[in-house]
């Protein structure tokens, strides 16, 4: 073949490709499914699959809560599902546990090899096992002293990448949050990280009741606290399925009868307690609340 | 080949010996033995011999080849970069560096012993090399006793290095220093490098190349590493005959998962006892062992043209 053979031929190839360009190009930039929209690099490289790699790091944090005793996908699990530290984080004190997920050595070799990977329950920020420590007959160790030895903050970078990878999960700056704010100290940053949060989910009632924790809890802003959580309830009432979590609900309601009886309206204390008493379990207490309150009404200011 | 002698040093002497009034045929006897012993150590000395200076060859190999260099450079500077990363304004956070690059460590060990095994044999034999390799007083086990020491102690080698790095590493981030941790880690690693250097090793007889050879390796490594510990509760679940089978395998492999403490050592659990972990060397040297034997024992038939 004569070299202008060739070149004719290139020729050829160069214009098709050319005009395929003008014809596939506008449609590209159109299509769903084109990830160079984003200009998030990890949304490019990734896809959607990030989804699941930001899950696998925030199952990561929650097995590094558990400094590494956590069960695969072959050990039986928790019926709830929600993450050990997230149930921690929601301030229940006796969250479900499914402490001893290996259950007794099936042989030999299964009890030999318990000697070398984390078979023992604890909790970050427990500091070393003493040999003193109450143990449970479970093999775990009782949850009752906040050492704040600052061992939470190793949590801290995978639920960041986990953000990262997926800020669509509420959870996610939740979590962080609440290790940054209540046992780390470090205030500014967990607020800073609820508003990437919100930004990411615009009025998501659960990173504002977080949110609101901080200006009540940390910075004693009532106003603002109260502000926030009001907010919360709003887009809690205005969003598609409020049946789907009761817990944080009662919690912001609790939290805006606190509030308001602190602050002596106890009228609108009175309203979120009623709301509360419609979805809490423990009745009786509420219902004690409730006639406290009223007759701090009763008396007057 | 060398055959055994018919009266070896163990061979049991004459009774007048052990009275200590030896006639001259017991001293005959003695004298016999005595030559016999003086041969026999000759010939494990230049066996010891052979396997140490083919052990050599192997270990030179290494540092003259790039890969360790370039393994431990990407490991350094991904753990670097990494360390270099402040999370919510928090410098203390150092157990996921140390994940990291511990399972950067893990990577770079298997592919090191996987690949450097994976060719001795059939490089020799492409070479035309194992002819003169072969030569009298080289036997076909000193071969392959020779390149599993050289690869094995290569191995040990690297991880050295590996290990003083994520050592300082640690150190430098954590201030915390556990040296019983740390020397288990290493030592345990190493000998799991050594059951998988064996087991390439095997391979090489086995398989036509070295490409498939590595694969397999690698991909039946991996796969004890990720389930070898769940195949009980697997087997628990399924019926009659494939419980059994499952059972069978989960007794058969060698469980290359007991040798990963890294999760010890990222949450600072302390050490393991040292009579479990003196458990675990034998375990796996008795698996190297079954190893090395099967390819000693395919060796000796194997055409090498």
């Amino acid at each position: 073949m004569q070299i202008r053979e060739y070149l004719l031929t290139l020729s050829l190839l160069g214009t098709i490709c050319f005009s395929l360009a003008t014809y596939l190009e506008p449609w590209f930039q159109h299509w769903a499914g084109n990830r160079a929209q984003s200009a998030n690099v990890l949304t490019v490289a990734l896809g959607d699959s990030r989804r699941l790699f930001a899950k696998h790091f925030y199952v990561k944090a929650d097995a590094y809560f558990h400094s590494g005793y956590y069960p695969t996908i072959f050990d039986n699990r928790p019926a709830s599902g929600q993450m050990h530290m997230a149930a921690a984080g929601a301030g229940q004190k006796q969250h479900e546990e499914g402490t001893d997920f290996l259950g007794q050595p099936k042989d030999w070799l299964d009890a030999f090899s318990r000697h070398f990977f984390p078979s023992k329950h604890r909790h970050l920020g427990e500091g070393a096992v003493p040999e003193h420590h109450h143990e449970g007959a479970d093999g775990h160790h009782d949850d009752d002293d906040k050492g704040g030895s600052g061992e939470e903050r190793e949590v801290l970078p995978w639920l960041r990448l986990s953000a990262n990878l997926d800020p669509e999960r509420p959870e996610t700056y939740i979590i962080a949050s609440y290790w940054l704010r209540s046992q780390l100290g470090k205030v500014n940053e967990a607020e800073q990280f609820l508003r990437e949060g919100l930004r990411s989910n615009p009025g998501n009632y659960e990173i504002l009741l977080e949110l609101g924790r901080i200006y009540y809890e940390n910075r004693k802003d009532f106003d603002r606290a109260r502000n926030v959580w009001e907010l919360a309830l709003r887009n809690r009432r205005e969003s598609a399925k409020p049946e789907a979590e009761i817990l944080p609900y009662a919690q912001l309601v609790g939290n805006l009868a606190k509030l308001e009886d602190e602050q002596h309206n106890y009228a609108k204390a009175l309203e979120y307690l009623d709301l509360l008493y419609q979805v809490s379990p423990h009745k009786d207490s509420i219902q004690k609340w409730i006639d406290e309150v009223k007759a701090k009404k009763l008396q007057g200011p | 080949m060398n055959s055994a002698p018919s009266l070896t040093p163990s061979a049991p002497l004459p009774p007048e010996t052990k009275t200590g009034t030896p006639t001259p045929a017991g001293r005959a006897s003695t004298l016999i033995a005595a030559q016999f012993e003086t041969q026999a150590a000759v010939r494990q000395g230049s066996a010891w011999t052979n396997i140490q200076a083919i052990a050599g060859v192997v270990i030179k190999e290494l540092y003259r080849r790039k890969d360790f260099y370039v393994l431990f450079i990407l490991t350094a500077l991904i753990t670097l970069a990494l360390g270099s990363a402040r999370f919510f304004g928090e410098d203390g956070s150092v157990r996921y560096l140390k994940e990291i690059c511990l399972l950067l460590i893990w990577i770079a060990g298997l592919v090191i012993a996987i690949t450097t095994t994976a060719r001795q044999i059939p490089a020799e034999r492409e070479n035309r090399t194992i002819f003169p390799l072969l030569a009298k007083p080289v036997t076909r086990q000193h071969l392959v006793l020779g390149k599993f020491f050289g690869c094995w102690l290569a191995c040990g080698l690297a991880l050295l290095v590996f290990y003083f790095f994520f050592g300082v590493i640690s150190a430098v981030r954590e201030h915390d220093w556990s040296p019983g941790a740390y020397f288990q880690i290493l030592t345990l690693h190493w000998f799991l490098l050594g059951i998988i250097v064996a087991m390439t090793l095997l391979g090489s007889i086995v398989f036509a190349a070295p490409s498939s050879n590595s694969t397999i390796t690698l991909l039946v490594a991996v796969g004890i590493l990720l389930l070898g510990r769940h195949l009980n509760t697997l087997a628990l679940q399924l019926a009659a005959p494939a419980q059994q089978i499952v059972y069978a395998i989960y007794f058969t492999i060698p469980h290359l998962e007991l040798f990963d403490v890294r999760d010890l050592v990222i949450h600072n659990l302390g050490t393991i006892p040292w009579l479990i972990w003196c458990g675990a060397l034998g375990y796996a040297a008795a698996y190297s062992a079954i190893f090395l034997g099967a390819a000693c024992l395919l060796f000796r038939r194997k055409a090498l043209n």
